[in-house]
């Protein structure tokens, strides 16, 4: 598992985003999710700049953070669906930095490229199956030419979790696919860099993701 | 049949008169509190400020007591909100009352305006007639043709000059300031008023029967109030009494606070995302399917067990307790409680007049900054499913402070779950209430 200094970076400036953006008007207590939110972000931060914080986190030292981002508890009637996005991707990378201690996969999208490759490669998977596909593995693939287009022309930006219903294909394939040969890695890695914002532990750094992608 | 003109008091003084079933419903245009659902009539009923010997003699008044049955104050809260659900017994709010209760020892009588003929109109608030209703009364509500009209006769009887005027509006309570001080513009006021049924006219041809605020209070079927407030804790002015039940949180001069630390909940259940149990598998599924992001459904599945799927249709109910003065985004709240969750934690920790909130955070296993003070309802808007599961264990490393300087140190707790949570898409949810 990766512990970079990409990652500490990373982790530093997204508690910063969170502390000086949303949590910016709140006081540090435990009394209220935004107050026990600022303990948390401020904990990972101090750490991150002391590199006194091996990934990942363990789990006990980031309760607050886990069950506020679940239960949606930084949000009122009153905000607004960007707002939301906004505020959950800051929170989602800090989970998926410190919690599973992955790579992230950010802008200004270095590493696009790679994911397109990815995509192709998983689509040559599901084309060249040994079996006759599902219905779902079969509406798999135009959504991965759709995904993979938008992604190209930068109209999506990942993590695209919650859109995840727009490509049901995707939900019902996921455990289908897992007999087709190399199925699930290729699966997983996809899902990961397109709904889940993070890249494969070996793509270290650009030269690693081109040499793991060029003869998928 | 003898009318009881039972009118009781909530803990933020506002007075409603009860109708049972058997009693002629008033005349007047005036709709009855509408109960929706269980949880929020049985809240309406435990805010009530009727002791357990006031709701026993309701009861027996509406028949609903037996000999062979022994009804505790629950007992009569159950039964009281049963009978509101099913209307046998309607209920009306008495919005002018309090006014008049106050103004008792001024005399304060109603104005009277004298027409020909020996003719008298009593202008009274509307709710009044809910006290006591005398014969002849007119109301005008949504009707302006005839409210004008009415009050151009008494205009060109001369009996609605500019003394009369004025003291109508002055003694009926108006829920908006009347604009412009001239006369046209008092008249047009009074009309307004007549026309949203905030007033009412009773016209005594003979000996006097109408309302005063000396007679409104009908002690002889007044409930009187309990002592002890039961409200909610979020409203203004509302002043909490002591919790009788144990525990840190329900102490009120207590607060958590763990400022320097990250150490905080967590729950015990391990779930590894990619080699799921079968049973894992179909409810992350069906949690993928409902919108939930990869690591909110990891966390669901950590939270609990037992994962079954439930149908929900338009109009069901959904729960979550919350702190006071948040209003919780539908959009984002993964841990919910359905009807039938909510009522086993009703039945369990709401004892005394108060809620237990220790033991409700044990029960759902609510995080340190939830107080559990308030809960926010929601209700279902389409047919959709739900994902139940059983609430697992979770730990909590806190510390309480008091203001005087005591604290506890830092305590670890565990919380043992056991309630039954739910998980919808929340696209199928709208929110009630706050």
């Amino acid at each position: 598992m990766p512990n970079t200094e990409e990652q500490r970076l990373d982790l530093i400036e997204n508690c910063t985003l969170l502390l000086e953006g949303p949590l910016k008007p709140f006081k540090q207590t435990d009394n209220t999710a935004e107050g026990r939110m600022i303990t948390q972000c401020q904990w990972l931060k101090e750490r991150a700049e002391n590199h006194d914080l091996p990934l990942p986190v363990k789990e006990g030292k980031l309760g607050s953070l886990l069950y506020i981002y679940t239960n949606g508890e930084l949000f009122t009637a009153t905000s607004t669906k960007d707002e939301i996005r906004r505020v959950e991707t800051m929170m989602q990378r800090i989970i998926r930095l410190a919690y599973k201690g992955q790579l992230l996969m950010k802008p200004p999208y270095i590493y696009t490229p790679y994911a397109l490759r990815s995509i192709d490669a998983l689509i040559t998977v599901l084309e060249t199956a040994p079996r006759p596909l599902s219905q779902y593995e079969q509406g798999l693939i135009p959504d991965l030419k759709e995904i993979k287009q938008l992604l190209d022309e930068g109209k999506i930006e990942p993590p695209l979790g919650a859109y995840k219903p727009r490509y049901p294909n995707f939900i019902k394939a996921e455990r289908s696919i897992r007999d087709i040969p190399n199925g699930k890695d290729y699966f997983f890695t996809v899902s990961d860099l397109i709904f889940n914002g993070v890249r494969p532990d070996s793509w270290l750094t650009v030269e690693d993701a081109d040499r793991d992608t060029r003869r998928l | 049949m003898r009318s009881h003109n039972i009118i009781v008091q909530d803990d933020l003084s506002n007075h409603f008169r009860l109708y049972l079933q058997h009693e002629a419903l008033t005349r007047a245009p005036i709709e009855p509190e509408y109960f929706s659902d269980d949880v929020y009539t049985r809240q309406f009923v435990s805010r009530l400020r009727v002791d357990h010997q006031g709701w026993l003699r309701i009861l027996h008044l509406a028949s609903e007591t037996s000999m062979n049955r022994h009804f505790t104050l629950h007992d009569c809260w159950d039964a009281i909100t049963a009978i509101l659900r099913r209307g046998t017994i309607r209920v009306y709010r008495l919005t002018h009352l309090n006014r008049h209760y106050r103004r008792q020892n001024e005399k304060n009588h109603y104005p009277i305006i004298d027409g020909t003929q020996g003719v008298h109109y009593h202008f009274i608030p509307t709710t009044a007639l809910l006290v006591h209703e005398p014969g002849e009364t007119r109301f005008f509500k949504n009707d302006p043709e005839q409210a004008t009209q009415f009050i151009q006769v008494l205009t060109q009887q001369q009996a609605l000059n500019e003394g009369p005027l004025v003291s109508i509006l002055n003694a009926i309570v108006l829920k908006w300031p009347i604009g412009g001080t001239q006369h046209p513009q008092r008249i047009a006021a009074l009309i307004r008023i007549m026309v949203s049924g905030e007033v009412a006219v009773v016209i005594d041809r003979a000996p006097m029967a109408v309302p005063t605020s000396s007679n409104m209070a009908l002690s002889e079927e007044i409930i009187e109030p309990k002592p002890a407030t039961l409200g909610p804790h979020e409203e203004p002015g509302y002043v909490p009494k002591e919790n009788p039940h144990s525990g840190l949180h329900n102490q009120a001069a207590l607060t958590p606070d763990f400022q320097t630390s990250a150490d905080s909940f967590k729950t015990t259940r391990q779930v590894d995302m990619r080699t799921l149990s079968p049973e894992d598998e179909v409810a992350a599924e069906a949690l993928d399917e409902q919108g939930w992001d990869k690591d909110k459904v990891e966390q669901v599945l950590k939270s609990g067990d037992n994962f079954t799927e439930t149908p929900y249709q338009a109009g069901d109910k959904l729960y979550g307790f919350n702190t006071a003065g948040r209003a919780r985004n539908l959009d984002n709240s993964a841990y919910l409680l359905d009807e039938t969750g909510m009522n086993e934690v009703q039945e369990k920790y709401f004892r005394q007049g108060h809620w237990d909130k220790e033991g409700v955070k044990d029960y759902l296993a609510l995080p340190c900054f939830n107080s559990a003070s308030t809960i926010d309802a929601m209700k279902v808007t389409k047919p959709t499913t739900g994902i139940q599961s059983t609430i697992g264990k979770a730990t909590e490393l806190l510390r309480y402070d008091a203001p005087d300087g005591y604290t506890t140190g830092t305590l670890g707790k565990i919380m043992g779950g056991g309630g039954r949570q739910t998980t919808l898409d929340p696209s199928a949810l709208k929110l009630l209430g706050k």
